[in-house]
């Protein structure tokens, strides 16, 4: 068995009874904190950070931001000029991704592609705020009635698939001067915001219980303060997940509805127009679909990597 | 001694669903069932009772969280369920509460500053610089570092929240507090140093409490007088002292029993009521007396009758029928 410890006092160190001095009873102040504060975002990055999928799909998505911006600005071709001389040319120096059957620059049309599908995506993303975020939010507030009929009117839009809205949108805007990209639009908004809704309204329905927003009731803050100060700030973790996987599908869903002639159409390039363009000639010249089809693959990997990081970050209840 | 509220006949049933996911029948969970009391100005009213026997409502009602299903709660003359909407909003920033759980309470999005900014941010009063000023000196009050505005909640301790939590209730001069269950989230220590601030700051701004606890050494301790409730109906009513020594009821008698000694040798011989059987469900309560399904001393009458609250003299009010 190993002796004791012994304790010693430090050299020079005279134990003496009347060195320990009682704290004082009311010193008011308790306790102290020490360190650097961290707040709920601060420790969210650090978490992201360590998913190294996330932070790849993060930068893809700058990077892609960054070609829609400045690559059609730089490039030296349009992304409608024709050169006929030139058509369907392997990838070389000169069209680093090869020329279609016009002899347009498919580099060109990649990028100027990108911009479409951004302009989607942001549309998206911030229809999602605008009405899901507050039609949820409204409708887990205020509950009972107003939640009923609210919810009702979502659950009949989800039954709508998108591709009839669009069609429907099509007919009816056909030849009234209506550019097949807001037809795009006006789908993805009637639509991409009722996923958003429930989840808020899930999120809404919870908080509301909880003692803090009975607080601010108490306190007298009026209804709009407590949910869009009080409830929707505390459910801003799963609103900003669902953002960053609504987008991609929203992007997916032009691109596939350009690809079936429902969306942008000639000479608009986008995403899906090419891809389609290209399958009529995969035969022969198989680059041509190839190069739209992986900035297609990569925007979905890029958003749906950093959404997954984001959910495992803000919410890491989820995690399995 | 001025009566600053008054709660009468106050009634709070919530409608539940008991028919299940498809068939709907309600029926209505009473969870404050004709309850009448008043405070004086300065006093502070404990308000005592198992788990469900409605004290929360009560609180939550007053502070007008909850619309009573009947009667009235008059504060200072007014009648709190006649006011309008904004009216009563602003009559609110007199009648403040402070919650049971402080990991719950406090927004954690908030920075501490502007939690206990919040109030006078929403009445508009003062200026920033005033409001900043306001929101040191309450901290201050309530023996918080004042440097501390910038943090989070998640930083400090219960103790330390629950104080938040009181300086934001005290924000906008309150002259009423509901405290609902302040201590009962918090270790010992922590309880006696919130507790002592209580009746400090009761002192020193001439505050009313209505101090809903399940603790009864510390309900004695803090409270003028004492209610006691069962099941949504007030059983007892008397001075904390008096009460604690002379009980009536045979609902207080048991729950007093249940204190224990510090003493063990007097401990050893203490002769405990246990109560039979659970608390009944408040959706269905049962006929005449409230408690009878658990009273030692119930007889046919208590299913028949229900008692009144009685004065037994010097305001020590009892609802049984046997106690004379």
């Amino acid at each position: 068995m190993a002796a004791p410890t012994t304790w010693q006092f430090k050299e020079g160190v005279t134990p003496d009874a009347g060195s320990f001095v009682p704290a004082p009873k009311n010193s008011g102040e308790l306790e102290q904190i020490t360190g650097r504060p961290t707040t709920y975002w601060s420790d969210a990055i650090r978490r992201i950070r360590r998913n190294k999928l996330a932070v790849v799909g993060f930068w893809i998505i700058i990077a892609l931001f960054v070609i829609a911006i400045f690559g059609p600005m730089v490039s030296p071709y349009s992304y409608e000029d024709q050169d006929l001389e030139n058509t369907f040319q392997s990838p070389t120096l000169q069209h680093p991704f090869g020329t279609d059957q016009l002899g347009r620059d498919q580099m060109t049309r990649v990028m100027y592609g990108s911009r479409i599908s951004l302009a989607v995506g942001i549309v998206c993303a911030a229809l999602n705020f605008l009405i899901g975020v507050t039609y949820g939010g409204i409708s887990a507030y205020f509950g009972g009635r107003v939640d009923d009929i609210m919810m009702r009117i979502v659950d009949i839009l989800y039954g709508i698939p998108t591709l009839i809205i669009v069609i429907l949108l099509t007919v009816l805007f056909k030849d009234k001067g209506v550019s097949p990209l807001v037809n795009v639009f006006i789908a993805i908004g009637l639509t991409y915001w009722l996923p958003m809704a429930r989840i808020v309204r899930g999120e809404i329905l919870s908080l509301k219980e909880r003692e803090f927003a009975l607080a601010a009731k108490t306190i007298g803050a009026p209804n709009n303060r407590i949910l869009f100060k009080h409830l929707i700030p505390n459910a801003m973790g799963p609103i900003i997940v669902t953002v960053t996987l609504e987008v991609p599908s929203a992007i997916f869903t032009e691109a596939f509805l350009s690809y079936i002639g429902l969306g942008v159409s000639a000479p608009v390039a986008s995403w899906g127009v090419l891809a389609s363009d290209g399958t009529e000639a995969i035969r022969s010249f198989p680059y041509l679909v190839l190069f739209p089809a992986l900035a297609i693959c990569l925007t979905m990997f890029a958003f749906n990597f950093l959404g997954d990081g984001l959910r495992d970050a803000l919410d890491p209840r989820l995690r399995q | 001694m001025e009566t600053i509220l008054k709660v009468e006949h106050l009634k709070k049933y919530f409608a539940i669903n008991v028919g299940g996911p498809f068939a709907r029948h309600m029926a209505s969970l009473k969870a404050v069932d004709d309850v009448s009391f008043e405070v004086g100005r300065g006093e502070t009213l404990g308000l005592v009772g198992e788990t469900g026997c409605g004290k929360t409502t009560v609180g939550r009602t007053i502070v007008g969280l909850y619309a009573p299903t009947a009667g009235t709660i008059t504060y200072c003359d007014e009648n709190l369920c006649a006011l309008s909407r904004e009216a009563m909003r602003k009559v609110r920033s007199k009648l403040q509460m402070i919650f049971q759980d402080p990991y719950a309470s406090l927004n954690p999005r908030m920075t501490v500053g502007n939690i206990i900014e919040e109030p006078m941010d929403i009445f508009n009063i003062g200026t920033m610089a005033e409001r900043r000023e306001r929101v040191q000196e309450l901290l201050r009050t309530v023996g918080l570092n004042p440097e501390h505005t910038n943090r989070f909640p998640h930083e400090f301790s219960g103790g330390q929240r629950q104080r938040i939590g009181i300086a934001r209730a005290l924000a906008m001069n309150p002259e009423f507090i509901v405290a609902d269950e302040p201590i009962s989230a918090l270790d010992v220590s922590i309880q006696a140093q919130i507790v002592n601030m209580l009746e400090d700051l009761q002192q020193n701004l001439g505050l009313t409490y209505l101090f809903i606890a399940h603790d009864l050494a510390m309900v004695k301790h803090i409270s003028d007088r004492v209610l006691v409730a069962y099941l949504g109906k007030i059983v007892e009513v008397d001075e904390s002292n008096d009460i604690y020594k002379h009980p009536l009821h045979p609902y207080t008698k048991a729950l007093l029993s249940a204190v224990p000694i510090p003493d063990p040798r007097i401990e050893m011989q203490r002769q405990r009521i246990v109560l039979k059987g659970d608390l009944p469900s408040p959706v269905n309560p049962p006929s005449g007396c409230h408690f009878r399904t658990r009273c030692p001393i119930a007889q046919p009458i208590c299913a028949e009758q229900e008692p009144e609250l009685r004065d037994m003299g010097s305001g020590h009010m009892v609802s049984c029928h046997f106690v004379s």
